[in-house]
């Protein structure tokens, strides 16, 4: 009885050391996993053994425990070890951890006991305990002396234990709702016309949710409010048809950098955004140039323009020019971004054709360019 | 018992659900979340499980026994008075437990409605309601739940002792 007694003194006393390791940093101690973080490798109710960090090295992969407080400690897998910083990571966490100075990490983990193994162990050695030393408890439970609250005593000491051991044994992670909780979350990217068409293409940058409709889309420009003409989005990305009115109406408005405003109103998975987006329009001159006896014509805007031309045949006789003969001026629309190449009739030495074409949408004002095309 | 099982706090909006000591269900946009600190918690308020399922058990079957066998009086006595005591023991752990959780609730008080490059971004707001327990978690109410419960286990000694004597 002595010999056993001394033995199973001896276990709980060990187990003692190891459940109040971390407090005193002794070389191996024991901690009991709370919480969803390390799913599926390490379960609530497990425990692991840890082993102190100045008798091994621990590396990228490895599960450690770091604490800052006694109280405030993870037991988390290691993801980036750098400049004296640990970044560690619950492998079932969306997020890393902040990193933490590598002082913090104590202990790194060498042993897993699944709660399915230790618990029914513990209860089984408990019964195997309360068995040897059944005589004793018995004693104390049948003719408990009097005043000397023995068995208050027994059951005082086994809560206090129980609530160090619940204590030494489980890490509070108090920032936890940082790496588990992520809001959704939109900020703009990029708003930009397309070259293309008369399209604006809205980018976001989105963390947790996505575009589910657009609810709404007008463009306004100067005081009138237009319906968008083509709608289309993607999870990210809204495209916005600019009507043809409104880049008129932004174009006719003197005196300042055209522009229209976009106003969208867009579902989100769980929120929505409204927003308005200034978008200029850009107005520039044709492109002309002349190649092999051709005149191209290149409308670099977002709407058609009506050209006017005309042919100026001239010929050059000793020296001198002479005017031959000029064509009734002929007006041709050049869409958009797209390009028009004339061919002009070989008559006399060269030719120069007259371009005319609105300085802008609606405006009174005119450009009139020449090109001079050669002819060999 | 009932300070670990009642709710202590609701959510509505985008976290929604409830959280006790003993339990939590916390969905954000319809996703159940789960978070460490309320694991632990759960984990941490073992003993009070343990010592209020005790409390009862000596309670009801006490009761029973001290009737039906006598003898065994002084040993109920001895394991409310030590219930007694535990609690007091405890006392300082339920509120830091509550504290714990208030902490917990006070982040989960997320407001996601506001302005920025792309415009006005509205993905809700938390609303978060206070259970009347959770007044029970404070120092004043522990303490004096605690030494309430230790005096009437200390009068219902006394008491027994005089009987006897």
């Amino acid at each position: 009885m002595g010999k056993r007694s001394w033995i199973s003194d001896a276990v709980i006393i060990v187990v003692l050391l190891l459940i109040a390791g971390r407090a005193i940093n002794l070389p191996v101690a024991l901690f009991l996993v709370s919480g969803q973080s390390m799913y599926p490798v390490l379960k609530t109710g497990d425990l692991v053994v840890g082993e102190a960090v100045y008798l091994t090295d621990y590396h990228v992969g490895d599960i450690v425990v770091w604490y800052r407080t006694f109280s405030y400690g993870v037991i988390h897998e290691v993801v980036d070890i750098r400049d004296g910083t640990v970044i560690t990571k619950g492998v079932n966490n969306p997020a890393p951890d902040p990193p933490v100075p590598s002082s913090y990490v104590k202990y790194k983990v060498v042993m897993h006991i699944p709660r399915h193994i230790w618990l029914p162990s513990l209860v089984f050695f408990a019964g195997l305990y309360a068995y040897y030393r059944r005589r004793d408890i018995l004693e104390a439970f049948k003719s408990p002396e009097p005043g000397a609250l023995t068995v208050a005593g027994w059951i005082l000491a086994f809560f206090i234990l129980l609530d160090m051991a619940v204590i030494f044994l489980s890490t509070v992670y108090y920032d936890s709702y940082r790496v588990t909780i992520q809001p959704p979350s939109v900020s703009l990217r990029s708003v930009r016309l397309l070259k293309d068409r008369p399209t604006v293409e809205v980018v976001y940058n989105v963390n947790g949710t996505h575009i589910t409709s657009v609810e709404n889309c007008s463009v306004g420009a100067g005081k009138t409010l237009y319906e968008c003409s083509t709608i289309s989005y993607t999870n990210n990305t809204v495209y916005a048809g600019l009507p043809r009115q409104a880049i008129i109406d932004a174009l006719k408005k003197p005196g300042s950098v055209p522009t229209v405003i976009l106003h969208l109103f867009i579902s989100f998975k769980g929120g929505n955004v409204t927003g308005e987006y200034s978008v200029i329009i850009p107005w520039r001159p044709l492109d002309i140039e002349t190649l092999d006896g051709r005149v191209r014509i290149v409308n670099p805007n977002l709407l058609p323009v009506n050209v006017t031309i005309q042919i100026q045949y001239y010929a050059v006789r000793n020296g001198e020019t002479v005017f031959v003969s000029k064509t009734t001026p002929k007006q041709i629309t050049i869409s958009p971004d797209t390009t028009k190449t004339i061919d002009i009739p070989r008559k006399g030495s060269f030719a120069r054709v007259v371009v005319v074409y609105p300085y802008k949408p609606g405006s009174t004002r005119i450009i009139q360019e020449v090109v001079r095309v050669d002819f060999k | 018992m009932y300070i670990v099982l009642t709710p202590l706090y609701s959510f509505r909006g985008v976290v929604s659900g409830e959280a006790a000591v003993a339990w939590y269900r916390l969905e954000m946009n319809g996703e159940k979340i789960h978070l460490s600190t309320l694991d632990t918690i759960r984990i941490l308020a073992f003993p009070l499980y343990t010592l209020g399922f005790f409390s009862i058990t000596i309670g009801i079957l006490g009761s029973l026994l001290v009737v039906m066998k006598p003898r065994l009086k002084q040993v109920i006595m001895e394991m409310n008075l030590a219930a007694a005591l535990s609690a007091i023991i405890y006392s300082a752990l339920i509120v830091q437990l509550g504290r714990l959780i208030a902490r917990e609730a006070s982040h989960l008080d997320i407001d996601l409605v506001y302005t920025n490059n792309a415009g006005l971004v509205n993905f809700g707001q938390t609303e978060v309601y206070k259970h009347i327990t959770t007044k029970l978690l404070e120092p004043g109410p522990v303490m004096l739940i605690t030494t309430a419960y230790l005096i009437l286990t200390m009068v219902t000694i006394i008491l027994s002792r005089e009987k006897r004597v």
